[in-house]
């Protein structure tokens, strides 16, 4: 799966003219140099709107970089098409005593087509500079200018840059005509000093020192937890259309009349064939299961994004003749494909990552800087509604997997726009349910022979191992079991049912390194299958909050035939543990005397938590892990 | 003649028709076929690639490099869709460029059992400037499903006579038929160097072949009279050299762990232009032997002058070098001015960029300009100085003699019939301790005669890390403890890089993760900037989780989260050699003081075990007295390389030596 041209460029900047010795870096203030690599020292932002045909963006960086790490914080680039012009492109480095060293021109930068991993073509270049410090701490300048007659996407400003890097001085304007206007929100300024200067026709914020932040894991999504000024105009102009910012409604009704009328013409050859797919079918989700499946079997994912084709999807007629297109191509497509068999549907963008759940904001509309996908959604009448990703050829009918689950989207109906949560697979669903048999062998080997099947996000993350080269699967498995040692497998076998959403593998090995000897004792851990290798990291004073994604739930049960000439020395005692986090029980039952079964069950669910909570969780997961490394003692007889 | 030139014809048609190769003869069993019958897991398969490069001669531009590319490919599965994508970047420099032209592209699909062609067009066609120096064609095609045979051709047209790209013959999916064809006419002769494990022999053929020129003659017949100007078309015969390659079955090339570079063993013929000679003009050497290489690099601008220019660093070294008469010290503090003075900025290259004088006035330069910078002063002091020009482990071994075969140059200065290595552009590189990258078999050092030597560049001194692990164990099976390691050479570099990269409080945060949640205290680190000392490392120690506490017992391996807990040799075989990069030794020593009221019930047995040909060692030395253990474990690799000839053993080896480290100590409760 893949996304489409993201227009979110990190651009903070300022203009006030350099002062020698402003930009020393030998002596700076502890508080913006703890836990930062780089420091930024002023960054100014100032866009003049003079009306919807004509932006200027002029961006002045100052950031004083303090070790190696904090390299890429230098930021020396600047993105730009046929629609927009770069000026006063230079940069200034100083030294530590702010003596400036070293100046680059327009003509230093190097210019580079800016075509994304996921993109075949795309019309957007970049100038950058690679500067190579000689020592460290030193400051760079860094200024340019844009003009563009595209005003839809003005910068959101992001007074915080990112992790480990601290702020001195932020400063943000916007100086609009009154033809233009601009709606803005404030988010997460809490806590930070930042001051509104704004009036009438000139938007102006200030922010001063703020502190960096380190990244912690299981922490939210930096954009959740940094200050950030959303913005937007009015009145815009965007690649030969002028529309109107108001709200997700107006936005959805603008975007539909637009950019989606008209796209989803098909030849009556097309539809005809269609049709046919689903002659005798009256049930519309069983309609679009058939054409889902049409569009998988007959399309492919192909990135190019020219101009207006950042946001408006080819025409379906095109997609239906070249058999390939985007995220937002193959959606319309499949949006015009369901319409010749009578079912509506809705073209809906999305910001969509697997790692982070991130929201499109619900009282904040704007064309452009919060979606970088787009999915379809089906209305079903009261039964909520059917989702496709429809540029995956593998994904399950009606499954949005970990890519777009459970997070606000936008929707865009004939009448209009509204934003919609996205399924949630909550940790019921997201199971996985093991069933083994396990012989033990006095030389230390064991042979194993399990049967797994996995639901919901559990589902997401292994269904592809069908699909790949034996070699691979077999690494696959060395990888997952890599505690039990010196693995060879016997037999994989795996089978998805699309329909009901469960991939189940068979698998079988042999390991020959598994349990341990300590003179006449042989020490076995039970869990071959499933134990708990990861501990979240520890921190001596945890800063932010605890958030768990998704949540899961794992069972397990095997019967272990114990070797020859042994008898069981020691069990390890029941466990069972419950917090608000989750559930963790073991048991372990004694079926003959050559034979015991083991019972596993470990439930997370998520949710969101305070700091605090965080050492609670670690030591819960700690305690899970203790549990699954816990041995079984066997003596010689 | 005619009729014989018909019959040529006739029978040529012929061949090329039995085996339907010809654009757009696209069988349906090619289209019907569900997968490739010997390799069943490829996702696509290449059934035709074909390939001819070939020189053409145009009276106003001379001889050009033309190429054409014909190439028929099956899709099997989704995965094979990235196949239905071709990108060709096009080299371009000032005025002269790199032309596609005559693209044709065709998806050919069985629909109803009949052959249905979707032809590309215009808007599956890009054209991209890359950048300053390189712009990239790329095409998609249409309708391309599970089952599509896709098939495009296309001809490249290029001023850059002495650069043919290397004909590959193994790819990441398999080849049915291959067909490379190079074309080289009398006046070019070109080196041929093959790499990889199949055998590719070409058929060489020798065909005339003529150019004609269309000359201007002016004449006048009488004093006065009007000038004539007549056109006169003039041949020259020639003879070309033809090499053909026709292979079938061309297994694909698959990825192994532990292989510093997959491109050194995937099958491909490299063509080097050695000379020219034109008629009427003298001859023209490239390369030829190693010792023309090295010629020709030593004569470059680029690179023998650069050595000669000495001005810009004087004064700089006369003041580090005041009071100094040690040689050693005085390449150390050359050395060390080179790394303050001139940072490296990413770029290898065995030839200067800006220069010497410019990247030492800049402060940065690329691995020519820092390391022919130190070769200059180190021989400017009178000392026997030399730059060794290098194949990085991403370029490959260098196997023929080639200039681009080698990417890379650092220093070799000879003291005492010795030869030491340096390479500034690693600030926390040390003589003889090189770079990674720089590791790949041998070096070729340049005399100032022109004559040259080659130089192994693996460390002839093992990296050694001693651990000093002295442990207390708590009742509750707890360990506190102090932790003390001293490393020299590789080890040391990679730790300097680690630790001097960042803060020394994430440092600690992630070491305390890699061992699972220790807690460390009291950390000190000595010798982090003096390359001339041992990296010393200490701190002391809280960690649980390492002994199980059953019953009356305890149980624990004495390495404790020293221990190798996973056999990185996972696949059962391997063709390729495993490498290490540099021979290593860790010793740990380790004392255990077992807690009170517990006694030592089970002791593991001492082992000792060899890889042969003395390749490494393993051995685990354990003794215990009244409350406390005492282990010295180590484990030696003594070859950077090892030949895949050993890998069941070398398998088999760490096999034994992970069993071994697991083995448990047993404490009873008295």
């Amino acid at each position: 799966m893949r996304f489409y041209l993201c227009l979110f460029l990190s651009l903070t900047l300022f203009y006030v003219k350099a002062q020698k010795n402003e930009f020393q870096s030998l002596v700076l203030d502890n508080l913006l140099v703890d836990n930062a690599n780089a420091v930024i020292r002023l960054d100014a932002t100032r866009i003049e709107i003079a009306n919807p045909k004509n932006l200027k963006h002029i961006h002045k960086r100052v950031v004083t970089i303090l070790n190696k790490k904090g390299s890429s914080h230098s930021d020396l680039h600047v993105y730009y098409d046929d629609k927009i012009n770069i000026r006063n492109l230079g940069a200034i480095v100083y030294d530590k005593f702010g003596n400036e060293i070293k100046k680059f021109k327009n003509g230093d930068f190097k210019d580079i087509a800016a075509v994304s991993s996921f993109s075949l073509y795309e019309d957007s270049r970049i100038k950058y500079l690679n500067y190579i410090p000689t020592e460290y701490p030193y400051t760079i300048e860094f200024n340019y200018e844009t003009t563009t007659a595209n005003s839809a996407w003005i910068p959101f400003w992001r007074p915080l840059n990112g992790y480990q890097i601290s702020t001195e001085k932020s400063t943000y304007d916007i100086v609009y005509d009154s033809s233009v206007g601009v709606i803005k929100k404030e988010k997460f300024f809490n806590g930070y000093n930042i001051k509104d200067q704004s009036k009438e026709g000139n938007l102006s914020y200030v922010a001063e020192n703020l502190k960096a932040v380190v990244s912690e894991e299981l922490s939210p999504d930096f954009r959740d937890l940094s200050p950030v000024l959303m913005v937007a105009p009015k009145n815009f102009y965007y690649e030969g259309y002028t529309g109107e910012t108001g709200n997700w409604e107006s936005l959805g009704k603008w975007l539909y009349d637009n950019l989606l009328t008209g796209r989803n013409d098909l030849s009556e050859e097309t539809k005809r064939e269609v049709r046919n797919l689903v002659l005798g079918i009256d049930d519309p989700i069983e309609k679009a299961r058939k054409i889902y499946t049409y569009v998988q079997e007959n399309t492919r994912y192909i990135s190019v994004q020219v101009g207006i084709g950042g946001i408006r999807p080819i025409a379906a007629s095109e997609v239906d003749r070249v058999k390939y297109g985007d995220c937002k191509g193959l959606t319309n497509y499949t949006k015009a494909l369901l319409e010749a068999v009578g079912v509506q549907s809705n073209y809906t963008e999305v910001y969509a990552t697997s790692s982070k759940q991130i929201n499109m904001d619900k009282d904040f509309a704007s064309l452009l800087g919060q979606a970088n996908h787009v999915i379809l959604n089906i209305p079903i009448e009261n039964k909520g509604s059917v989702w496709l990703e429809c540029t995956s050829q593998t994904m399950p009918f009606g499954f949005l997997g970990d890519f777009t689950d459970n997070r606000d989207v936008f929707v865009i109906t004939p009448e209009g726009g509204k934003i919609i949560r996205t399924p949630k697979y909550s940790a019921l669903e997201n199971s996985q349910a093991t069933q083994a048999e396990l012989s033990v062998f006095g030389d230390r080997s064991i042979e194993v022979s399990a049967k797994i099947v996995s639901k919901g996000i559990q589902y997401n993350n292994k269904f592809h191992i069908e699909k790949e080269e034996k070699r691979v699967q077999d690494k696959y498995y060395k990888n997952r079991w890599d505690y039990v040692g010196d693995i060879e497998i016997k037999d994989m076998k795996f089978e998805n049912d699309r329909e009901k959403l469960n991939f189940t593998e068979s698998v079988s090995f042999k390991a020959v390194n598994f349990s341990s000897h300590a003179g006449d004792r042989i020490l076995l851990t039970p869990n071959v299958l499933n134990r708990n290798t990861y501990t979240p990291n520890r921190y001596r004073n945890r800063k932010l909050p605890l958030q768990i994604e998704r949540g899961f739930i794992d069972t397990d049960e095997y019967e272990i035939n114990l070797p020859k000439g042994y008898t069981v020395d020691f069990i390890p005692e029941n466990v069972s543990l419950e917090n608000i986090f989750g559930r963790y029980t073991v048991k372990i039952e004694r079926v003959t005397n050559v034979k015991l079964k083991y019972m596993r069950m470990f439930e997370v669910s998520e949710g969101s938590y305070p700091k605090e909570e965080y050492e609670n969780y670690r030591n819960f997961i700690r305690e899970v892990s203790k549990n699954d490394n816990a041995k079984i003692v066997l003596i010689k007889e | 003649m005619k009729k014989l030139l018909l019959i040529c014809l006739f029978l040529n048609m012929q061949v090329i028709m039995a085996q339907d190769y010809d654009f757009g003869k696209v069988s349906k069993e090619e289209l019907l076929e569900k997968y490739n019958k010997s390799d069943t897991s490829a996702v696509a398969t290449y059934l035709y690639k074909y390939r001819k490069s070939y020189f053409n001669y145009n009276q106003n531009e001379g001889f050009q490099l033309v190429t054409e590319v014909h190439e028929r490919v099956k899709v099997y599965n989704k995965d094979g869709f990235d196949y239905a994508t071709k990108k060709i970047n096009l080299f371009q420099d000032g005025g002269d460029n790199e032309k596609l032209t005559e693209l044709k592209a065709f998806t050919y699909n069985l629909v109803d059992d009949k052959i249905e062609e979707s032809k590309l067009k215009d808007d599956g066609e890009f054209d991209l400037e890359l950048s300053k120096f390189y712009k990239q064609k790329s095409f998609t095609l249409p309708n391309v499903k599970e089952g599509s045979v896709i098939e495009y051709k296309y001809k490249v047209l290029s001023p850059f006579i002495s650069v043919v790209d290397e004909f590959k013959f193994q790819h990441d999916v398999p080849v049915k038929k291959l067909l490379a064809i190079f074309e080289v006419p009398e006046y070019f002769d070109f080196r041929v160097n093959t790499k990889g494990f199949l055998s590719v022999i070409p058929v060489i053929e020798t065909k005339n072949d003529k150019i004609t020129i269309q000359s201007k003659t002016r004449s006048q017949s009488v004093k006065y009279s009007p000038i004539n100007t007549s056109f006169e078309l003039s041949t020259i015969d020639f003879k070309k050299k033809i090499s053909v390659y026709d292979l079938v079955d061309i297994p694909a090339l698959k990825l192994e762990p532990f292989v510093n570079n997959m491109d050194n063993y995937r099958s491909s013929v490299k063509y080097e232009l050695s000379y020219t000679d034109f008629p009427n003009s003298p001859i023209k050497y490239y390369s030829t032997t190693w010792e023309d290489v090295v010629n020709t690099i030593y004569k470059s601008a680029n690179f023998g002058s650069e050595l000669n220019k000495t001005g810009y660093f004087e004064k700089d070294m006369e003041a580090i070098l005041l009071n100094i008469t040690d040689p050693l010290e005085k390449i150390y503090k050359i050395f060390e001015l080179v790394k303050s003075k001139v940072k490296w900025n990413g770029y290898y290259g065995k030839y200067t960029d800006d220069g010497v004088r410019q990247a030492y006035k800049e402060h940065n330069g690329n691995v020519a300009e820092i390391n022919l910078m130190l070769t200059a002063m180190l021989r400017s002091i009178g000392l026997n100085a030399n730059p060794v020009l290098v194949s990085t482990r991403d370029n490959g071994i260098p196997i023929f003699p080639t200039r681009e075969g080698y990417n890379y140059v650092i220093t070799g200065v000879e003291v005492d019939d010795e030869i030491m290595l340096l390479d500034a552009t690693s600030i926390y590189g040390t003589v003889n301790v090189l770079p990674l990258r720089v590791l790949n078999w041998e070096g070729r050092m340049i005399k100032k005669d022109g004559s040259s030597v080659m130089v192994n560049l693996y460390p002839k001194v093992t990296a050694l890390e001693t651990v000093y692990l002295n442990v207390k164990l708590g009742d509750n099976g707890n360990l506190a403890g102090e932790f003390r390691s001293i490393k020299t050479g590789h080890d040391a570099m990679n730790y300097r890089i680690e630790y001097n990269g960042g803060k020394e409080d994430e440092f600690i945060e992630t070491s305390e993760n890699k061992f699972g949640g220790m807690e460390i205290l009291d950390f000190k680190v000595s010798n982090n900037t003096d390359l001339t000392q041992s990296v010393i490392e200490s701190y002391k120690f809280k960690k649980d989780n390492e002994v199980e506490v059953i019953g009356d017992r305890m149980y624990f391996s004495p390495l404790f989260f020293l221990r190798t807990k996973e056999n990185p040799f996972k696949l059962e075989k391997r063709e390729f050699p495993v490498d290490f990069g540099y021979a290593s030794e860790n010793k740990f020593r380790i004392g255990i003081i077992v807690p009170e009221g517990y006694v030592i019930e089970t002791l593991p047995e001492s082992a000792l075990l060899m890889l042969p040909d003395e390749l490494g060692s393993f051995a685990y030395n354990i003794t215990a007295l009244s409350d406390r253990i005492q282990l010295i474990v180590s484990i030696k690799i003594e070859q950077p390389i090892i030949s895949p000839l050993y890998y069941e053993t070398l398998r088999e080896y760490f096999k034994l030596m992970i069993g071994k480290m697991d083995e448990k100590v047993v404490l009873t409760k008295i």
